[in-house]
């Protein structure tokens, strides 16, 4: 994919859309496998969409247009349908708009003919969704179509029967790539929430794939100090942190260096310990096939009692800090990491722009570098695999009569957010700004919206569909970036729109975090031990789960720290197998064997 | 002896001082650190450098938040409910309280509704049936919602109706003797005598409006309306990412403390402004009204 097309000398110089072609064959290639055999219902005209509703922006000197996927079958509804749904916020708007009136929703009217109603709206404050969707079942005034709903209220509403069963209109209408495909992966890992006994209750809530996917995250000018190279095994992980604890290389006070970054759980989001327990085959909390193709739990297997040996024996010599156990995840982020005391983390692509800025900031020589996981002494290497799949689903109220329309309407979204091809940059004026003189595109400053947190793009306030609901391809970003590299990169500087501009290159970081990314979710599928258990707990978990975990969690701090010997490990196994553990077993492989 | 006693007593007031200036210091210790914190720049504020001294001094931090849409726009829904809420409120106060004072001689009755104010306060419908009124008033989103469910604080009320009873009674006697009417006397006698209570009960009002989030949670469906206290509790809840997915806005958020300190700071300063106005009436106010003959 990567090699570049030799070019015939003789040749005149081809143009930026020869090129785009000529470079993009193999892209153009797939892209025309995919779409060969579409179904009529998505093989309409364009419709008549008034230019001013258009994203992009064609008449400006170095701008670019926008594709808009064909419109629908039977769309635009006529007379338009006024639908009413819950969405996720808070965001800005342009002047004079509100979030039932942006260019993304007068864009959607056009083309689909839906008009949406805002039912209610909420953070991403958990209490804070629960309180409304609450509200809403006692009220008795369900939404159309319900957004990001929480596996407590989604049980809720399928107990009570107020869920509309989509399958049949699902398979009618769906996508057949950006949906159908889309949420394809891991052997139908999407629908583990949203389809109940066989039927499709909702649509599942897709993130970024390998998202976090653990990385190998080291200074480089700390490697160069010790003379050492970015380590591949566990024993030369633990060589090269030894090295960087004695040469005391930290820039807090003597004898502060940490030698990796670890939090108060093994198995996390940042700055997590998963990778070496991969490297033994075993992920502390998951369930994985054993031998006979019964599901077994990881924590108790011998090769936990091995691995907890390993960081016993680190954490004597000072390769953790003394308190991680006590740290969350951001606190090793910003307090260790940068904070520049410790040159070791294994964490997710996304470390590029968390945790690793502020150590540059803070020490402007600071050099990182990533690499794969290290492998262990019988060269497994596995990490923790993050499902894209969050624990919310979108759903449609019993009884809504234009199911169809609404996955209709996600389908084209999805078509023309997450196809590079259709170069969607967002709307000029509320998502990006031209600048006058250089003619380059101003694409974050002009609309940061630092002081409420979030990143004010305001296009994520489209309606479903849009990115704002949630993706659905889960390798949408990573598309992105190969398009970039791949494509855009090919094109010459001078024929380049200001918007591939903007976005080929960047700084040190964000390059590295493209790379990292590109990087994790090539190892996705083939390096992740995957929780195998994907359902709603077991009886014996609701009641007995918390205080096994509580009990496992202990017990492995104590083991690591030296509070508790070693042996101690076995006598947890037996207290885990007596105080709930054997029974929960037989409940997971119950509903395992019934699966297939 | 006399000396000892002496000594003692000084080194109970000595101990006395310490440890309120200790407690003092404790209590600021927080404001300060914040107030620090929002006057930092983002990498040492993040990486919890930051004390009781700003590091990388600087005051972007208020300028992104004074810039910030979403941010002033629910500082005026706030500003405009304390202003509405609280007048709303020591009107209702002044008028209930003023008839209540009276013995039932007078207001025949008056027990009877004492007793439907008392029960009021001390049982409330619950959540979801004040959901569903406020809803079916069509009160959802308008600023109604925030003012109208508490429009009486009771509790204000027995305060305010306890003041009004220790007005002598024959002040009220010799205005009715000139002919002047209830209104008359409310306005010329009560109101004037009762300034301490009235203003002392206006900042209860004023802090509880301005500091009340979960009013704003329930009644606004779009949180395009949050009021200010209820938006920066989104914006500053830390997240936990452990089971959820990672998003580039949330990163954004939990690496934001600078300007959360900012936000927490100009949030706090008005009602810091309000209070030194009302301070003297504040203490003598609360201890009125608290006896009675």
């Amino acid at each position: 994919m990567n090699k570049k097309l030799p070019r015939d000398a003789s040749n005149l110089k081809p143009s930026r859309r020869d090129f785009l072609r000529l470079s993009g064959a193999s892209m153009a290639a797939m892209m025309m496998a995919r779409y060969g055999g579409l179904p009529s219902v998505f093989a309409q005209g364009m419709g008549d969409i008034p230019a001013e509703l258009h994203p992009g922006s064609p008449n400006n000197p170095r701008g670019w247009t926008t594709n808009l996927p064909p419109i629908p079958e039977g769309m635009p509804v006529d007379p338009p349908v006024t639908i009413t749904g819950s969405r996720r916020g808070p965001w800005e708007f342009a002047d004079g708009d509100d979030i039932e009136n942006t260019n993304f929703t007068r864009l959607n009217a056009a083309v689909t003919g839906i008009i949406w109603k805002l039912a209610f709206s909420w953070t991403d404050n958990e209490e804070e969704v629960l309180q409304k969707y609450n509200l809403a079942i006692a009220s008795n005034e369900l939404p159309d179509f319900m957004e990001t709903v929480p596996l407590q209220i989604y049980g809720e509403l399928l107990e009570n029967d107020l869920v509309e069963d989509i399958t049949d209109v699902w398979d009618a209408v769906a996508h057949p790539v950006w949906l159908k495909e889309a949420w394809s992966f891991g052997d139908g890992a999407a629908w583990q929430y949203a389809e109940v006994n066989g039927r499709k209750m909702g649509l599942p809530h897709t993130e970024q794939a390998a998202q976090n996917d653990k990385l190998l995250w080291i200074r480089q000018d700390w490697l160069d100090a010790v003379g050492m190279s970015l380590p591949t095994t566990i024993d030369e992980l633990y060589a090269v942190a030894k090295a960087f604890v004695d040469a005391d290389l930290g820039s807090g006070g003597e004898g502060s260096t940490i030698g990796i970054a670890a939090a108060n759980n093994f198995v996390t989001w940042y700055s997590s310990l998963d990778p070496i327990f991969g490297a033994w085959g075993v992920m502390p909390g998951s369930w994985t096939p054993d031998a006979n193709g019964d599901l077994q739990y990881n924590s108790v297997l011998p090769e936990i009692k091995e691995v907890l040996g390993v960081l016993r024996q680190w954490y004597a010599e000072g390769i953790f800090a003394r308190d991680f156990f006590t740290l969350r995840p951001p606190q090793t982020a910003f307090g260790q990491i940068g904070a520049n005391t410790c040159g070791i983390t294994m964490s997710p692509a996304f470390a590029a722009l968390f945790g690793l800025p502020d150590s540059v900031t803070n020490d402007p020589s600071a050099r990182w570098t990533f690499g794969d996981i290290p492998a262990g002494p019988t060269g497994i290497k596995k990490k923790a695999w993050s499902n894209p799949v969050v624990d919310s689903v979108f759903c449609f109220r019993k009884g809504f009569e234009h199911v169809d329309l609404v996955l209709k309407q996600i389908g084209w979204w999805a078509e023309l957010l997450q196809n590079p091809e259709n170069r969607y940059h967002g709307f000029e004026g509320t998502d990006y700004y031209w600048r006058n003189d250089a003619g380059e595109v101003d694409s974050m400053g002009a609309n940061l919206d630092l002081a409420s947190g979030y990143d004010g793009n305001k296009h994520i306030w489209g309606p479903p569909g849009t990115n704002g609901s949630a993706l659905t391809e889960p390798r949408f970003e990573t598309n992105w970036i190969k398009h970039r590299r791949e494509v855009w990169a090919n094109v010459p500087e001078d024929e380049r729109d200001a918007y591939m501009e903007a976005f080929l290159g960047g700084d040190e970081l964000s390059v590295m975090w493209d790379d990292a990314n590109v990087f994790a979710v090539d190892h996705w599928e083939a390096d992740g031990i995957r929780n195998h258990f994907t359902t709603f707990p077991t009886r014996t978990m609701e009641r007995a789960g918390s205080s096994l975990n509580d009990q496992e969690a202990e017990t492995f701090v104590n083991i690591v720290t030296g509070e508790a010997s070693l042996d101690d490990f076995d006598s947890f196994v037996e207290n885990w197998r007596n105080g709930g553990g054997d029974r929960i077993t037989d409940e997971v492989n119950e509903w395992w064997h019934g699966q297939i | 002896m006399i000396r000892e006693q002496k000594l003692s007593s000084r080194l109970f007031d000595g101990f006395n001082y310490i440890f309120l200036t200790a407690f003092a210091i404790l209590c600021l210790a927080p404001m300060v650190h914040i107030f620090a914190v929002s006057l930092s720049g983002r990498a040492p504020a993040t990486a919890g450098f930051v004390s009781f001294f700003p590091l990388d001094f600087t005051i972007e931090n208020y300028q992104e938040v004074m810039g910030s849409r979403t941010f002033l726009r629910s500082f005026m829904i706030s500003v405009a409910r304390v202003l509405t809420g609280t007048s709303l409120n020591m009107a209702l106060v002044i008028l209930t309280a003023y008839p209540l004072s009276k013995t039932p001689r007078v207001f025949k009755g008056r027990n009877l509704f004492m007793w439907f104010f008392v029960f009021a306060m001390l049982f409330d419908g619950g959540l979801i049936p004040s959901f569903l009124v406020v809803r079916s008033l069509g009160l959802l989103n308008t600023l109604g919602s925030l003012i109208l469910p508490n429009a009486v604080p009771i509790f204000s009320v027995i305060l305010m109706m306890n003041f009004f009873r220790d007005v002598p009674k024959e002040l009220e006697e010799s205005a009715l003797i000139d002919g002047a009417s209830h209104w008359k006397v409310l306005w010329f006698i009560y109101i004037p005598l009762s300034l301490p209570a009235i203003a002392t009960l206006t900042l209860f009002a004023a802090v509880n409006h301005w500091n009340a989030w979960f009013d704003g949670l329930i009644f606004m469906t779009d949180n395009a309306n949050y009021p200010m206290q209820t938006f920066l509790r989104t914006v500053v809840v830390e997240l936990d990412l452990t089971n959820v997915g990672i998003d580039p806005r949330d990163l954004q958020r939990l690496s934001d403390r600078a300007i959360r300190g900012a936000q927490i700071i100009v949030a706090t300063v008005p009602i810091l402004v309000v209070y030194p106005f009302l301070q003297r009436y504040f203490i003598s106010g609360i201890k009125l009204g608290a006896i009675k003959e």
